[in-house]
């Protein structure tokens, strides 16, 4: 074989290796998400044996690949993040010891063991082959020198370029910060959501979910392609994952009203109205956009999480005992807020008896709590009878004594002063909770519903 | 080749390997244990890392305004029962110091909702700031790895002290008082 030919063969062989190697290896992470995943399977999980952050599920692994998503979604590099959590970590979370101080003996020992035993072997290898120069005399001899050079420099020359053609193998495709030479990504998230979008208003619920997966490749972080992807997962029944998907968009942002919307429905249609109501309240306290209301509204999501509350309270009611063989209050795990709402249910069924008896229960272990007393004198006010609404002003009295800011106090208190004629003290009563530093919303829509300002402004204009 | 020749060629080769694997022996024996290094971390001695955001109460927090006091960070979740037993704790701690301002707490969020935080602090009492958020931000770069988890900071700003575990008062202040007589 012919020189010449041997480096056509090496050419072929390289280039085949290459295009098959390019087509099969996944090479470097090509998107933001592929990007989090490789780098939380680098970090071992703190308090977990054997498991990565990828890998585990305890907090504190979600906990980091959260923050790594943001991390990466910011475009901080490799070595930053890795800093980051070896700074708070310590260098065990790391899988892959930096080659400086003590780790890097990690590394050198082994090169050092491999130079080590090649240095022995290439010595006593040469003392052999001195030995055989000496005997080796014949023509015979050179001739099979030649060919063994032919063929080093064959392999020399395939195993080079097999190298080279692996390394741009690898690189090619892959997208690096200010890696302007491997190609840039030409298209960003929010475009990727506009697609979304755009595809959902046509009726595409299969491409706006592709769009947002797409979105979510790009920054895994991005709340709102977490929140949409996770409510069109609702929509389409599977009602666990959509969970996960809502949970990390309102991890990523707290504040997202979207998130907190579409999260309090997903609870209801998987019955859970406490948690509902809790992601209700958030939502609430977020000055939502319109359109959230709108969709809100729509949805009849704050009379479902009531029916969804009032239904839960009512079975935890009638699971307790009779009266005279209840418990004390504080022994069973109910707690004031759950009284409220189960007072409120059995009043709304239109047992306001049994209502004000079950708080006066309550307020045996809790004698002083402003918010039982206020709900107590609450359901006595809307009884409609005259003696039981002047009953319901001394309790109201008795809760704002306790605790003068009592949101709930002052507003009602502020319905039954007017049901008295007494318009000024009303007014006074509804100055102080707009003087709170926080208005629960419920009270908030309580007074707008009622018209209770337009009323007390009415004999003030009249 | 004779049996003396490969034993020599043998020895030769296994004499590196040895040598990395006594060495190897020697790194692995004089690093810290697993649990020496648990009850360690990386930012002690150390500027205290930033704990920045909203508190629950929608009130912005910023860890560096208070450098010159005493800061007790604590990590907490409000379904966490050490976090519930040792809270009474803080609060009588936070009421101690709360007159001389010289000594404050801050709680951060730790995988917990804001809604649930607020009945707990309703539930259980104390008024100091609760970050919601940025308290992943502040978890990670804090290094914690379950709650409840707190740090000291002195008043130049460094990390000096970190339990593991639900803290005391007269735990706080012993490591207060102990810093504060040292030179």
């Amino acid at each position: 074989m012919s020189w010449r030919i041997a480096g056509w063969i090496a050419a072929v062989v390289v280039a085949a290796a290459a295009f098959v190697y390019g087509a099969l290896d996944e090479g470097p992470p090509k998107t933001n998400a592929d990007r989090v995943h490789a780098l939380a399977e680098d970090f071992a999980c703190p308090v977990c044996a054997g498991q990565s952050v990828a890998e585990s599920d305890v907090p504190v692994a979600r906990e980091i690949r959260r923050q790594i998503a943001v991390w990466v979604d910011e475009g901080r590099s490799d070595a930053y993040i890795r800093d980051q959590l070896v700074a708070a970590y310590d260098v065990d979370i790391d899988y892959n010891p930096s080659g400086s101080g003590i780790t890097s003996l990690v590394w050198i020992l082994p090169v050092l063991a491999v130079g080590g035993i090649g240095t022995v072997v290439v010595v006593m290898l040469r003392s052999d082959r001195r030995r055989a120069q000496a005997e080796a005399v014949s023509s015979m001899a050179a001739r099979r020198r030649r060919w063994r050079n032919a063929a080093v420099w064959t392999v020399a020359v395939v195993v080079v370029a097999g190298a080279a053609g692996l390394l741009v193998a690898r690189s090619s495709g892959s997208r690096s910060i200010d890696g302007s030479i491997t190609g840039e990504i030409r298209v960003t998230s929010r475009e990727l959501i506009f697609e979304a979008q755009r595809r959902l208003g046509e009726g595409d619920m299969e491409g706006a979910i592709a769009a947002y997966d797409e979105a979510l490749e790009l920054q895994p972080s991005n709340a709102e392609a977490l929140t949409y992807r996770g409510w069109l997962t609702s929509r389409r029944g599977d009602l666990d994952t959509a969970v996960g998907y809502l949970d990390d968009a309102i991890a990523v942002d707290p504040a997202y009203p979207d998130a907190r919307l579409f999260r309090a429905i997903v609870a209801l249609n998987q019955g859970d109205g406490y948690v509902a109501a809790a992601e209700l309240a958030v939502f609430d306290s977020l000055d939502p956009p319109p359109y959230a209301e709108e969709l809100l509204a729509q949805a009849g999501v704050r009379e479902r999480v009531i029916e969804a509350r009032y239904a839960a309270a009512l079975q935890v009611v009638d699971g307790l005992a009779a009266f005279e063989e209840r418990p004390a209050f504080h022994e069973t795990a109910l707690g004031v807020e759950d009284a409220l709402v189960a007072a409120e249910a059995l009043a709304a069924r239109g047992d306001l008896l049994e209502a004000v008896q079950f708080l006066d229960w309550v307020l045996e272990s809790r004698p002083s709590d402003p918010d039982v007393g206020a709900g107590r004198g609450w359901l006595l006010v809307r009884s409609g009878d005259p003696e039981l609404l002047a009953l319901g002003v001394e309790y109201l009295d008795a809760a704002l004594t306790a605790d003068s800011s009592n949101a709930r106090g002052l507003v009602y208190r502020a319905f039954a002063r007017l049901q008295h004629g007494d318009t000024s003290g009303a007014r006074n009563d509804l100055s102080a909770f707009d003087a709170l530093q926080h208005q629960p919303p419920d009270l908030v829509r309580l007074i707008d519903a009622q018209g209770l300002r337009d009323a007390i402004r009415a004999p003030a204009n009249g | 080749m004779n049996s003396g020749g490969r034993h020599r060629r043998a020895a030769w080769i296994a004499l590196p390997v040895a040598l990395v694997v006594a060495l190897l022996v020697v790194v692995l024996a004089t690093r810290d244990s697993a649990f020496e290094r648990n009850a360690s971390s990386p930012i002690l001695g150390g500027l205290a890392p930033p704990v920045v955001g909203l508190t629950v109460t929608g009130e912005p927090f910023d860890l560096d305004g208070w450098r010159g006091r005493w800061v007790v960070v604590n990590f907490f979740q409000s379904t966490c029962v050490p976090c519930i037993m040792e809270h009474p704790e803080l609060v009588a701690f936070d009421e101690r110091h709360s007159a001389a301002g010289d000594a404050r707490i801050v709680s951060v969020v730790f995988d917990d909702t804001v809604e649930n935080v607020r009945e707990f602090f309703a539930a259980h009492g104390g008024d100091w700031p609760v970050l919601a958020t940025g308290a992943r931000e502040a978890a990670v770069a804090y290094g914690v790895t379950g709650v409840p988890e707190s740090y000291l900071v002195a008043p130049s700003g460094v990390v000096v002290w970190k339990q593991l575990g639900g803290v005391t008062a007269d735990g706080i202040d012993d490591v207060i008082t102990r810093l504060s007589a040292a030179p």
